[in-house]
């Protein structure tokens, strides 16, 4: 009896074995990258779309590490002069453009100059490039990192893993990237809407708010980020009164609209840029006040009225949101009926960087607002930031993340720190 | 007026009396009759209007029990009572008003945090007031929207745990009224706005005291300027749970049928009365010639009458009473005629005797001492030839006298008879008169008791056409006897005067003065006052101014004096031409 036992659990052990061993070349398969192979990407604008598709062809000069700090890229080092004022980058060797050309110090300034580095004017010296600039710049290296500096000859040759394809609807893999070929062969970036291969399903589609949450409940395979995007209503000209703009930022109930409207993907936005990225956010934390908004309305006087205007649909809910609690402090917001007319418009501002002071300095772009902060501190930021918080000509209401949908047999998929795509890392499953 | 025209306005007026009084009733009684039509046919548009809104309200409130019986609210309701998270049910308004065929819904937690809206989505987490009343049919609510309002009927139920609320309804507008089946004629418009947009003009003024009475106003109302295009419009405001007034509903009845009857009545009554006008005016004419011409021409026939003009006579065109009375009107003028030409007969020979009377009487006196006289001759021959010779040379002066009295006599009646026709010629009257008083002068210095004449020449009294003898003749009779009318002495006046178309000569005494009968027989011949003289003078001097074309009048009261006044005309050709109108008129 014992004996028979046991030769039945060695066989069935061999047998287990057998069948385990059989089973590891698949699974190995499946974690172990491919090469070769295209994709679909769906972005949810022209604006990400562009993004996705420049930072697979180009690189920058730098790139931010996990702090926000700028690491070398296309630059080895760096060197600031003149308090900031005058920076120097020594430019990595050997780089190739997609072209076949080798990067050099003529074609970075040339392609600095036509980005128009505010402020700044970048000239080629040697093998290094300089960039002057009329005020201090210290946090310019982590400028440099941000996508719309990416070094490219004619805004479609660059030096990155891909290269725009023939037909010029795509990408594909370039061999003689300095960084190293990517594993998908090509990939075709489309805008969602656009009626040409929609019949496609896409491998990674961006999605946000509801439908990203939709998503996640429904178990669906996601790629997010941190809160990445502010959504504010942004004022670019003094022409709407500073108390009605204090005003209706009094009525923002931003709970509501982070926990309905925006199906609390995201957070409450009460400062410009997120905790995360600032590290003093919480500072400026406070809830609607309509007594307050009723106060300053009646120093206004008389009819009191906003243009408020998105061009973004999907945030038509939120500004809707706003003129509603608008109303009850007894401010009209409406649509313009003329261009012309003083404004605000209700946007999203990317965080195109995870360094404050250029996250920061984006903002107040957006705006139109000059950064007219000479130091990277904390302290000289979160003056800035407060200066503008009162003057209420930019009204933060949430952060939102970006996120992917993923198909099943896509593997590889970063975002970074501001939500951008990483191509070179994708690699597909064969499909069958 | 005359009676021709009194005819012609009372026979006028009475057709257009009574046209107007039967028109005027038709009129009244044809608006009655339309307006009580108009006010029955509004009241049952009105009432199937309510009805129309009770019914819509009934159906929601069914449609809301169905929504809240849904397994998909009743998840809701479990989550929300659960504590769950409500914030992905923001869609969920919208996909039951989709599926229930609702403009709105409103899906509110207990506490009044909205969880969904579908007609703003953006209202999801907000504190609003939740509905009290859940029972019922739905009521007509004004829905707050992101960019104004709208009305509708809504109706509100909670779940069975009470958990949540769901307010649902319809859209309640222009299009909800239009769907209405409207009998010709009417119109309904619904106005929902302050300032009354959705109705035309004309209408505007009728909703807005609607608005602020909060009552029912009823007016006629002109649409525009066609005659006809009126209707008499009912405003009723339509008001929420709590009767606030949330609209107007405008139900209007077009008067066109009614004004275009009126018209025709007014039309065919001005015809009636125009041509009744002309009715009347043709039996006026009719009238006319029947009856107020025949008496028309009997009035003028009497005026000819009075003027002098005997002959008028009135011609007779019927047998009834006006031909009777134009026969009689001619017999009474025939017979006046014939009385007063035998009048004329006796008083010419009334005057004939007395002519003859008079000129026996004036013969007579000479003749008696003649037949005298001739008497002494006869017995004086008896007597010696001395005392015969005396009593014939006074004898034979008598009879001289006598006869020379005679020949005065006949010479004055011959004159009389034949008053020659006057030589005129421009002769001043001033110097007529002065002649007078130098001839008069020297007899007037030797009587006694004295008479004074006094001459009073008119300034301005210029040439006019005269006989200068026969008018000397009379002016010198005049104050002759003017002077024999004062025995007691007194003034006599000749005096002259410029008056427009003619000139006056005036003799004036302050005698003894006349009686009525004197005055009234002074220029009969032959009539005198006085112990001597033939009782011709005055009756000459008439008939030199008669001549003239003149006339004379006598003023006089007794013991006051006389006054003859003389009227001549300054131009004998204009009284030349006035004497022979008259004569061919006569």
């Amino acid at each position: 009896m014992m004996h028979t036992w046991l030769r039945s659990a060695a066989l069935g052990s061999v047998a287990l074995s057998i069948s385990l061993i059989a089973l590891m070349p698949s699974a190995q398969a499946r974690t172990r990258p491919r090469y070769g192979g295209g994709m679909v990407v769906e972005a949810s604008s022209d604006r990400t779309r562009n993004e996705i598709i420049l930072s697979a062809i180009a690189d920058t000069l730098t790139s931010l590490d996990a702090r926000g700090s700028a690491v070398p890229r296309l630059t080895m080092r760096w060197e600031a002069q003149n308090g900031d004022r005058r920076w120097q980058f020594w430019l990595r060797t050997g780089v190739n453009f997609h072209d076949g050309s080798l990067l050099d110090a003529s074609m970075v300034a040339a392609s600095l100059d036509a980005a128009k580095i505010e402020g700044c004017d970048a000239k080629p010296l040697n093998a290094t490039i300089v960039v002057e600039c009329e005020g201090p710049r210290p946090a310019l290296p982590e400028e440099l990192a941000q996508p719309q500096y990416a070094i490219t000859k004619s805004g479609t040759i660059g030096t990155g893993p891909f290269k725009v394809n023939q037909s010029g609807d795509g990408i594909e893999s370039f061999d003689g990237c300095w960084r190293g070929r990517p594993y998908l062969d090509s990939a075709r970036i489309r805008v969602r809407g656009a009626t040409r291969d929609a019949r496609v399903p896409a491998d990674m589609t961006e999605v946000s708010g509801d439908a990203l949450r939709r998503a996640q409940r429904d178990r669906m395979r996601t790629l997010t980020t941190r809160n990445s995007e502010l959504i504010a209503i942004v004022f670019t000209t003094e022409n709407v009164d500073v108390h009605l703009r204090q005003a209706l930022a009094a009525t923002v109930d931003r709970t509501a609209i982070m926990n309905f409207l925006l199906q609390k993907q995201g957070e409450a936005a009460y400062g410009l840029l997120p905790q995360w990225l600032s590290g003093y956010a919480n500072l400026f934390q406070s809830s609607a006040n309509m007594q307050r908004a009723r106060e300053l309305r009646s120093q206004y006087g008389a009819y009191a009225g906003v243009k408020l205007v998105t061009d973004d649909q999907s945030l038509q809910i939120v500004a809707e949101r706003v003129a509603l609690d608008a109303k009850q402090a007894g401010i009209s917001v409406q649509p313009p009926t003329d261009s012309r007319e003083p404004m605000g418009r209700l946007i999203r501002i990317p965080l195109s960087s995870t360094n404050a002071w250029v996250a920061l300095s984006a903002v107040l772009k957006a705006a139109e607002v000059p950064m007219n902060v000479a130091s990277s501190d904390a302290d000289a930021l979160y003056r800035r930031e407060s200066e503008v918080l009162s003057s209420a000509r930019i009204i933060p209401l949430a952060y939102v993340p970006s996120g992917y949908v993923l198909a099943d047999g896509v593997h590889g998929a970063n975002l970074d720190g501001t939500g951008d795509v990483q191509l070179e890392s994708v690699w597909m499953e064969a499909r069958p | 007026m005359t009676l021709r025209q009194r005819l012609l306005l009372s026979l006028a007026g009475l057709v257009v009396l009574v046209v107007a009084a039967v028109s005027l009733i038709v009129w009244q009684r044809t608006r009655t009759i339309y307006e009580r039509a108009d006010e029955q046919r509004s009241a049952a548009l009105i009432a199937q209007v309510r009805s129309e809104f009770h019914r819509e309200g009934e159906r929601i409130a069914e449609t809301l029990e169905r929504v809240v019986a849904s397994e998909r609210v009743q998840h809701i309701a479990a989550e929300a009572g659960g504590g769950g998270d409500i914030s992905q049910f923001l869609q969920e308004a919208e996909n039951l008003a989709a599926e229930f065929n609702l403009d709105y819904v409103d899906i509110y937690t207990s506490d009044g945090t909205v969880i969904s809206s579908a007609e703003v989505p953006a209202k999801a987490g907000m504190k609003v007031d939740v509905p009290r009343n859940k029972q019922g049919s739905a009521a007509l609510q004004r829905v707050e929207l992101v960019d104004g309002s709208q009305l509708g009927m809504v109706a509100s139920r909670a779940s069975i745990d009470g958990a949540i609320t769901i307010s649902g309804g319809r859209r309640l507008d222009e299009k909800t009224i239009t769907t209405l089946p409207l009998p010709q004629g009417m119109s309904v418009w619904f106005v929902t706005d302050a300032d009354a947009t959705q109705v035309p003009d004309a209408l505007r003024p009728l909703v807005k005291r609607a608005q602020s009475k909060q009552a029912d106003v009823r007016d006629v109302v002109r649409m525009s300027n066609a005659y006809d295009d009126e209707v008499i419009a009912d405003a009723i405001p339509l008001k929420d749970a709590a009767g606030s007034p949330l609209a107007v509903l405008v139900v209007g009845a077009s008067r066109r049928p009614l004004l275009q009857l009126q018209r025709t009545i007014s039309i065919t009554a001005l015809s009636v009365a125009a041509f009744g006008i002309l009715l009347a005016i043709g039996a006026s004419l009719w009238v006319a010639a029947k009856l107020s011409r025949p008496v028309e021409e009997l009035a003028e026939a009497s005026r000819e009458i009075a003027a002098g003009n005997w002959k008028a006579r009135v011609e007779v065109h019927s047998q009834d009473e006006l031909g009777a009375l134009g026969e009689s009107f001619n017999a009474m003028s025939a017979q006046l005629t014939e009385q007063r030409d035998k009048l004329l007969q006796a008083e010419r020979v009334a005057a004939w005797r007395e002519l003859a009377r008079r000129l026996a009487h004036e013969l007579k006196n000479p003749l008696f001492p003649l037949q005298i006289t001739v008497e002494n001759l006869v017995r004086a021959r008896k007597l010696p030839s001395q005392e015969f010779d005396e009593v014939f040379d006074e004898s034979t002066s008598t009879l001289m006298a006598e006869i020379a009295n005679l020949k005065t006599i006949i010479q004055r009646f011959s004159d009389f008879s034949k008053m020659p026709k006057p030589q005129l010629q421009p002769t001043s009257l001033n110097e007529l008169a002065n002649r007078i008083g130098q001839t008069l002068q020297a007899q007037l210095a030797t009587m006694e008791p004295k008479r004074k004449l006094t001459l009073r020449p008119g300034a301005g009294v210029g040439l006019i056409p005269l006989d200068p003898d026969l008018m000397y003749r009379a002016l010198t009779n005049l104050v002759l006897n003017a002077i024999d009318a004062m025995p007691e002495g007194g003034e006599v006046t000749l005096a002259t005067r410029d008056a427009g178309e003619h000139v006056l000569v005036e003799v004036s005494d302050t005698g003894t003065g006349l009686t009525d009968e004197e005055r009234e027989r002074l220029f009969t011949p032959y009539y005198t006052t006085k112990q001597h003289g033939t009782g011709l003078g005055l009756a000459i001097v008439q008939s030199v101014i008669s001549d003239h074309h003149g006339t004379i009048e006598v003023r006089s009261a007794l013991k006051k004096g006389t006054t003859f006044v003389i009227r001549l005309p300054k131009s004998q050709a204009m009284e030349t031409a006035a004497t022979m109108s008259a004569e061919v008129r006569g």
